[in-house]
């Protein structure tokens, strides 16, 4: 793990509600010069800045039903696991994969044009993926993404 | 960053008090390690994602701040062991 200290912390923050705020103008928030800044984000990028990702209005673009399956395996045991997660992985409709621990063995978030859309991509793309056991649905109906435990330093930025 | 526990806690709320989600999720806003908030039709009513740095801190956080927050009927865990993928493209 990497030293950070309060002034990292804060461009972090910045960052994740921002991620394509340039250095001068971060800087000049934080009362940095901008080569300084500039700096200070190259060695966030290298150690724990993974991506910048662009958030897109899925409603205007035509999307508008989003649902979170949770997945239980029929058979279980490395080859089905590695099937399982080829085919899947492969549907342009998976936007996230998550293999858990508890009731079911993945999460996947689904994201379709209309509820008669997703019925084609389940019944056409999830049920015939090799290995499917119980499938449970749940339609999204609200999200909010917090900043998580970064947001203490909320404070001491204003 | 230090975090290496996520959780996916399942959570069903008590639909009888008229103010169950107000309340519920204005708690939830309210513990830093909760990084997704997420509202269901279904089988289940919210969804938080909360981030621990290992299971004894996550433990802490489950007894302390989630079990506290009102309204709560039952709570099912996952916990994440991997993100197979993990992109959001729209299939455009």
């Amino acid at each position: 793990m990497i030293h950070l200290d309060h002034i990292d912390h804060q461009l972090l923050l910045a960052l994740s509600s921002h991620g394509n705020s340039n250095a001068g103008a971060l800087g000049r928030q934080l009362g940095l010069s901008q080569p300084v800044a500039w700096r200070r984000i190259k060695r966030l990028e290298k150690h724990v800045i993974t991506g910048y990702r662009v958030n897109l209005d899925k409603e205007k673009l035509g999307f508008g039903v989003t649902v979170f399956l949770g997945i239980k395996l029929a058979t279980k045991g490395r080859v089905s696991l590695s099937d399982f997660e080829r085919a899947v992985i492969s549907i342009p409709e998976v936007q996230q994969i998550q293999h858990v621990l508890g009731l079911y063995d993945y999460r996947l978030r689904i994201v379709s044009k209309d509820l008669s859309d997703f019925e084609r991509i389940l019944r056409r793309r999830i049920m015939t993926l090799p290995g499917v056991g119980n499938v449970e649905a749940n339609v999204l109906l609200s999200e909010e993404r917090r900043l998580g435990p970064l947001g203490g330093y909320n404070q001491i930025l204003k | 960053m230090g975090y290496e526990v996520e959780v996916s806690l399942r959570i069903n709320l008590d639909k009888s008090q008229p103010r169950a989600f107000e309340d519920f999720i204005q708690g939830a806003r309210k513990i830093p390690q909760v990084i997704e908030i997420q509202t269901f039709l279904g089988s289940v009513d919210v969804r938080l994602s909360v981030l621990a740095r290992d299971m004894g801190h996550y433990q802490e956080l489950y007894m302390t701040q989630i079990l506290t927050l009102p309204n709560i009927l039952d709570v099912e865990a996952l916990m994440h062991i991997a993100s197979v993928k993990s992109n959001e493209m729209l299939p455009l």
